[in-house]
Formats: C-alpha cells, sequence, structure tokens
C-alpha cells in the first residue's frame, strides 16, 4: 500500500453538519453525520435537492456550513487544497483559454503535484487537438478537459458533481475507467453525486444516500445489499417482524418486500439479496424508512441516530 | 481498499515542478492577457505621444515664443486646428492631451478590475476552478491585486516622470490660466496613487455585486467622481474652512540686447515694438509652487488610504463570499 | 506484454461483476485460451478496460486464487497455475459433443430444448456445490 504513508483512514467526516441558504432559507443539509474511510469509491445518490451539490461543496471548502463541523483529509475543508480534486456540475474552465493553456494552469497552479504526462493522455484520449479553445469544446469535452484538470494534480481526494451527466455512453465508459484505473493505482479516495444509480452500481463499492439534508443509507454496497433482502410470500407486512420493512407490495395473495433483516428470516418467505438500484429506489420511494448507517460509515463523534 | 501496485506496469510518472515564480502569477497573465496587450499599447503610445511632445512636437511654438515671447506663443496656440487627446493642434492643445488619456486609463483600470478581473470569473464560476486547483482564496485575490498593481504602478509612474520633464522643459509654451494650473497640480504621485485606488475600488465593486454589469458601472462611477475631485479641484476650497485654490508663480522677463532682463513691455507681436526695446529673447517659467508638494503628499496619502480601505474591504467581504452551488447552468447544447 | 483475457462485463446478465470475471477466466482456461505461467491483466489495467470498481477485481481474482487457479506473486502480477477441465477446444470430448448437438438438431430440438437437456445432464452428473 502506498497510502498508508499519507492519508488518514478517514477521508471525510461530517458530524451534524447543516446548511441552510438564507436565514429562514431551506436546510439543504440538516445534522448530517457520516464518516467516509479513505480509499474508498463512494456514490453521493439522493433525490433533486437532498444536499448533494452542498456536501461536495462544502467539503471542497466552497461553502461553509452553518452548523456542525467536517474534516477533509483530516484537516478542516480548504486545508488540503492540493490534495482535493472538485468538479462542480457545471464544471467551469476559462473559455478564452486552449485546452493545452488550461492544462498548462493546472502545472502552475499544482507546483510539485502536476502529472502533465498523465493529464495530456486523458485530453488526448478523446481526440482534443491541444490548441482548441475551450470556448468551441462540447459539453461532454469540456467535462473531459476538466477531469484531466482535476486526475492531473493527482488528488487523494476527488469530489465529482455529477461528473458523467453530459457525456455520451463511449466517452463516460471511457473516463470512468479511467477513474478507476486512477483508484487502483493511487488508492484514490472518490465521493461522487449521480442520479444514475446504473452507473455507479459496477464502479462505486460505497454509498452515502442522502435525503433530507441527512444520511439514509451509508456503508460499503455489499454490506448494505447483504443486510437487506427482497422477500416474496404469504401474508402480511405484520408477519414480517422483528424485521423492518423498508417496502412492501401486494403481490396476489401476498406481498413482496423489501426489508433489513433483525435475525434470520422465516423460511415460508422466499428471499433473495437485493441488487443496489433496487435497495436505492426503495429507500427513496420510502423517506420514512429508518436510516441505516454502517458502523465503518458512522462518525465517531456523533451518535447518529435515525 | 488496496492499492494495486504492479511494479511491471507501474512506470514513474512524470512529474514536473515548473521553475521560475509563483504559477498564480503566470496564470493571472495569462488570462487577462489581452488587458495586458491594451495596456501596453497604451502605454507606449502615451509615452510615445510625451517623448514627441518634449522633443520635435514644441518646436513652432518654441520657434514663436523665441520670437514673439509669450505673446508669440498664445498666437501659436490660435492656429489651434482640431486635437483630440493629444493628436493634432496646436502644442497647447496637444500637451494636456494625454493627461485626458491618464484619466480615462483610471476609469478604464476601475472598469477592468470590476469586469474582467473579478466579476466575470463570479459570475462564470470560474473562480471555484482556481481555488479548487492549489489555490487558497485569499492568495487567489492577492495576485489578482498584486500583478495588476505593479503594472499599473509602473507604467503610470513611467508616464508621471514623463510627463514632468516635458512639463519642467516646455511649461513656458503653455497659455496661462486654469489649464497649467490644474495641470501642476494634479501631475505627481497622485497621480499613480489614484490608479490604484481605481483597481482597489473595481476589485471592491465586484466582490460585493458580484455582478459584471453593476459592478462596472459602480466603480466607473466612483473613480470618475475621485477623478473630479483631484489637483485643482479639491472639494471645499472656497469654503472657509478651507484654502484658497493656489496660484502658480511665474517668472517672465525679456531679455536685451546688453543681456539684461526687463519686464515684457507688451508688443505683442510687432517687431517694430521689440527693436525699440532692443529685445532679442525672452525667458519664462512656472516656478515651483509652495503648494504642489504638500498638496500632492496629501492627495496621494488620502487616495492610498483609500486604497487600503477598499482592499481590506475586499479580503472581509471575500472570507464571507460562497460560490453558488446547485444546479448548473443550462448547457447552449446537450 | 501481450493481454490474453479481456474481460467483458454484461451489466444486465443478473451475474455479479465478480463472478463474471471468475467465470469468463475459468471459460479461458477451459478453452486453452490461458496456460500456466500466462500473466492476467492488472487490476488497474481490467478496470481501465471496464470501468469497474478494482475491488471487484481483487475479489474475482482471490476466488480464482482461492480455487487454486492462479497465484498471486508479489510486485509481479497474477499468474495461472494449472488449466481447467481436459476439454481444450480441439479434444475428442468436444468433438463428441460436437456431434451430438449436430445430432439433437437434425432430431428437430431448438436452441432451448437442447439447452434444457445440456442444463439437466449437467446438473445430474455435476451437483451444485461440488466445485
Amino acid at each position: 500500500m502506498s497510502s498508508t504513508s499519507t492519508t488518514p483512514a478517514v477521508a471525510i467526516e461530517a458530524t451534524g453538519l447543516g446548511k441552510r441558504y438564507g436565514r429562514h432559507g431551506h436546510a439543504a443539509l440538516d445534522a448530517c453525520s457520516f464518516r467516509l474511510p479513505a480509499g474508498r469509491i463512494s456514490a453521493l445518490v439522493g433525490p433533486n435537492g437532498a444536499g448533494k451539490s452542498t456536501l461536495l461543496a462544502i467539503a471542497a471548502g466552497l461553502l461553509r456550513p452553518t452548523s456542525g463541523s467536517v474534516t477533509v483529509l483530516g484537516a478542516a475543508p480548504g486545508e488540503n487544497r492540493d490534495r482535493v480534486a472538485y468538479l462542480s456540475q457545471d464544471k467551469p474552465l476559462y473559455p478564452q483559454l486552449s485546452i493545452a493553456d488550461t492544462l498548462r494552469m493546472g502545472a502552475e497552479l499544482n507546483p510539485g503535484r502536476w502529472d502533465a504526462a498523465y493529464a495530456s493522455r486523458i485530453v488526448e484520449q478523446g481526440d482534443l487537438a491541444p490548441k482548441t479553445r475551450v470556448r468551441s469544446l462540447s459539453g461532454g469535452q469540456r467535462t473531459r478537459v476538466a477531469l484531466a484538470l482535476a486526475l492531473g494534480k493527482r488528488p487523494e481526494l476527488m469530489l465529482l458533481d455529477e461528473p458523467m451527466a453530459d457525456l455520451d455512453p463511449l466517452a463516460r465508459h471511457e473516463l470512468m475507467g479511467t477513474l478507476m484505473a486512477d483508484a487502483a493505482e493511487h488508492g484514490t479516495t472518490v465521493l461522487m453525486s449521480s442520479h444514475i444509480v446504473a452507473e455507479l452500481a459496477d464502479a462505486c463499492d460505497h454509498l452515502l444516500l442522502l435525503g433530507g439534508g441527512r444520511i439514509r443509507l451509508g456503508g460499503g454496497i455489499d454490506d448494505l445489499t447483504a443486510a437487506h433482502s427482497l422477500v416474496t410470500g404469504r401474508g402480511t407486512a405484520d408477519a414480517l417482524a422483528p424485521h423492518t420493512v423498508v417496502e412492501s407490495r401486494a403481490a396476489g395473495r401476498g406481498l413482496t418486500a423489501l426489508i433489513r433483516r433483525d435475525g434470520p428470516l422465516d423460511s415460508a418467505w422466499e428471499s433473495q439479496e437485493p441488487s443496489l438500484e433496487e435497495l436505492i429506489l426503495a429507500h427513496l420511494r420510502n423517506p420514512g424508512a429508518p436510516a441505516l448507517i454502517t458502523p465503518g460509515t458512522t462518525a465517531s463523534a456523533a451518535a447518529v441516530t435515525a | 481498499m488496496t492499492t494495486l501496485i504492479d511494479p511491471s506496469t507501474d512506470h514513474p510518472t512524470a512529474r514536473r515542478t515548473l521553475p521560475g515564480p509563483d504559477g498564480l502569477v503566470w496564470t493571472v497573465l495569462r488570462l487577462h492577457r489581452t488587458a495586458l496587450w491594451v495596456w501596453t499599447a497604451y502605454i507606449v503610445i502615451t509615452a510615445g505621444l510625451l517623448l514627441w511632445l518634449w522633443g520635435p512636437g514644441a518646436d513652432a511654438a518654441q520657434k514663436a515664443f523665441d520670437t514673439f515671447g509669450y505673446s508669440g506663443a498664445q498666437e501659436n496656440s490660435y492656429h489651434d486646428g482640431f486635437s483630440f487627446l493629444g493628436f493634432g493642434g496646436s502644442f497647447d492643445a496637444r500637451f494636456y492631451g494625454p493627461s485626458s488619456l491618464i484619466s480615462l486609463a483610471s476609469c478604464a483600470i476601475a472598469v477592468f478590475a470590476a469586469g474582467p478581473l473579478i466579476a466575470r470569473e463570479l459570475e462564470r464560476g470560474t473562480v471555484t476552478l482556481a481555488w479548487t486547483q492549489s489555490v487558497s482564496p485569499a492568495r487567489w485575490l492577492t495576485t489578482k491585486l498584486a500583478v495588476p498593481a505593479v503594472l499599473v504602478a509602473v507604467g503610470t509612474g513611467l508616464l508621471v516622470v514623463l510627463y514632468r520633464l516635458v512639463w519642467n522643459a516646455h511649461n513656458h509654451l503653455l497659455v496661462a490660466g486654469i489649464g497649467p494650473r490644474s495641470f501642476a497640480f494634479s501631475l505627481g504621485p497622485a497621480t499613480v496613487a489614484s490608479a490604484l485606488f481605481g483597481l482597489a475600488v473595481g476589485v471592491l465593486a465586484a466582490l460585493v455585486l458580484r455582478r459584471t454589469l453593476p459592478a462596472i458601472l459602480a466603480a466607473g462611477a466612483v473613480q470618475f467622481l475621485a477623478g473630479a475631485m483631484r489637483g485643482n479641484n479639491w472639494p471645499f476650497q472656497h469654503s472657509p474652512f478651507s484654502r484658497l485654490q493656489p496660484e502658480l508663480p511665474v517668472y517672465s522677463k525679456a531679455i536685451t540686447s546688453s543681456g539684461a532682463r526687463i519686464s515684457d513691455p507688451g508688443c505683442y507681436l510687432s517687431q517694430k515694438c521689440l527693436d525699440r526695446h532692443h529685445i532679442t529673447g525672452f525667458t519664462r517659467t512656472y516656478l515651483p509652487s509652495p503648494d504642489y508638494w504638500p498638496r500632492q503628499l496629501a492627495e496621494t496619502g488620502v487616495l492610498l488610504g483609500l486604497t487600503a480601505l477598499a482592499v481590506v474591504a475586499a479580503f472581509l467581504v471575500l472570507r464571507r463570499y460562497q460560490p453558488r452551488t446547485g444546479r448548473p447552468k443550462k448547457e447552449t447544447t446537450a | 506484454m501481450e493481454n490474453v483475457v479481456e474481460y467483458r462485463i454484461d451489466r444486465r446478465s443478473g451475474v455479479a461483476t465478480y463472478l463474471q470475471i471468475v467465470q469468463q477466466t475459468q471459460q479461458a482456461l477451459r478453452l486453452g485460451l490461458l496456460e500456466p505461467g500466462d500473466k492476467l491483466p492488472t487490476a488497474r489495467e481490467v478496470v481501465e478496460a471496464t470501468a469497474i470498481n478494482p475491488n471487484t477485481v481483487l475479489k474475482a481474482y482471490r476466488e480464482l486464487e482461492r480455487e487454486g487457479l492462479v497465484e498471486a506473486r508479489r510486485g509481479l502480477g497474477t499468474f495461472v497455475r494449472r488449466t481447467l477441465g481436459a476439454a481444450p477446444a480441439d479434444s475428442p470430448l468436444r468433438a463428441e459433443l460436437a456431434d451430438w448437438a449436430r445430432r439433437a438438431h437434425t432430431a428437430g430440438l431448438d436452441r432451448e430444448d437442447v439447452a434444457a437437456l445440456f442444463g439437466a445432464v449437467l446438473d445430474e452428473n455435476f451437483p451444485k456445490g461440488d466445485q
């Protein structure tokens, strides 16, 4: 492991994080607590307005929380700008610069960290001529340049807000591959938000599901899916006690339910492990379901209550 | 997660550290390359105009002065023709051109600082680009202020020095009145301070208003007003609490064939009259006013103080600044 | 260095991603496409091409290692230890199976019939969990 010497075991730790826009405005984050272990590739999922962008911008040191605290790579956000990369939704770039100058800027602004060969390889993969002005690029091409800028600084933590939203499927696959290769090689921690769960299912090994400004589900994807069962059988939802029923729907004379198991399951129920997508959708459709945050993802300083 | 390093494929990555000064300086210069070219062109053209006024540009007026003294210089200025910002016209008209250019430039500095330098970055969100590289907002603003400040101070300072040379060499050719007086009291260190004030005001306006157009209008207006109150146009000069506008003492003599310096006999353009008084030449110059340095230093002090206040305020506003997040701007094409 | 295996990940197959890698490796071993001493692609290479999580590749390689099919040599990579099955692409068994399939086709069985029949015989002779 190359990363143990400098990377703390925790990439992000948030405790009671709150963010309110305006004095009486709506709370984008509300007592949000979690811990993102280093080296994970985490999906940040949630409905529109769940606070995903706010959380990422706070971690990038661009927004100040209204309450609570957060540490990023062991320090306050913004203290480790050189080791953290951030890609906002609109991927701002200077339109008057050429791609080559944009990458040169990356080198100039990240002295001692910048990997010029790596950054230009990402750009070249997209058949982009270095002399092209950023102004004339398509949305997807801009994303590629912005990602090259983010990856070129060899960050230890990448905060990506809807990184692949405007990419065609091929470019999406290619850039996700680049991102995964970077993570494989350097142990980079990645936290990326997306609406497209399928996009994340293969790439991510960790999930943070935001809803109502706090974490609804947090933990390793394998752990989370293993903790739940998709059951079918005769009976009512009451018969599923003591398990927590996240969602249930009628199926003929019986029902199909997504449950969080508490103890062994009665063999009368036909049971299978839910997919990530089923798990997420069930929780999105049922905001009242209690939160589940696995021990590794629980913030140490705060007792996290559902 | 374990890092999967496979030495057979893990070639040493090319890491490059650029030599030389802070990369942020390069970035600021590169981002505002057009403004840099415009500024350079302005300095070169204005300096060229001043050098010309210092040399051949004053020849005709000097000849008229040598023949008929101040009356000759006045007569020369009547054959004025059209003059625009120092181009065309008589020496008297051309002389004030660069000073209009300098006033215009100080407003342009304020507008540039408010618009392209800061507000456009806030508006487009590109500011977060720098802040999420290895650059803190405070360092970003420091460089955004310091690089233009050096260029503005050096450029404007050069013009002021050149202008003073032209003034010292040829002020006897200027038609007396509010023109030379106003000029003499406004050009100096305060000219440089005024340009720097424009920069600070522009930056502050941009950080407070966050939108390009309002910031440009506000900064331009403030800088225009500040410029209008400078030099000979100090406010309150005519109030009982303050002193009156000073006059420039002038030393003006006619020289006779015996070498004596006598008062100008008032011959105007009459060669016969000059011959009668045996006048062979003239000497005339504005003496340094004892008011000049006190006024310049006071004005420079006030302007630099206001500049410092604006800079401090800008950093305070920056500390509270939070970029907009959330919904992305609509892409033009999908 | 040539890559002998390029994994294809089918997201809609319903088979866990790591299992797809395991199965495709086993398939390559069965068909003789991989032989002892051959090097598997590094995790970095796999994830770059497939855009899947590096841990998934690690998990698959651990599984293959557990089955004794491959071994990780520290700092060098993952290497094939032994082949799987005695049925390389041109073996008599394969020829016999091909012959049988032809006869099934002549007998009027369609693809699903053959698959069901083959599956049933497979389950009979190789009960699940008896790897």
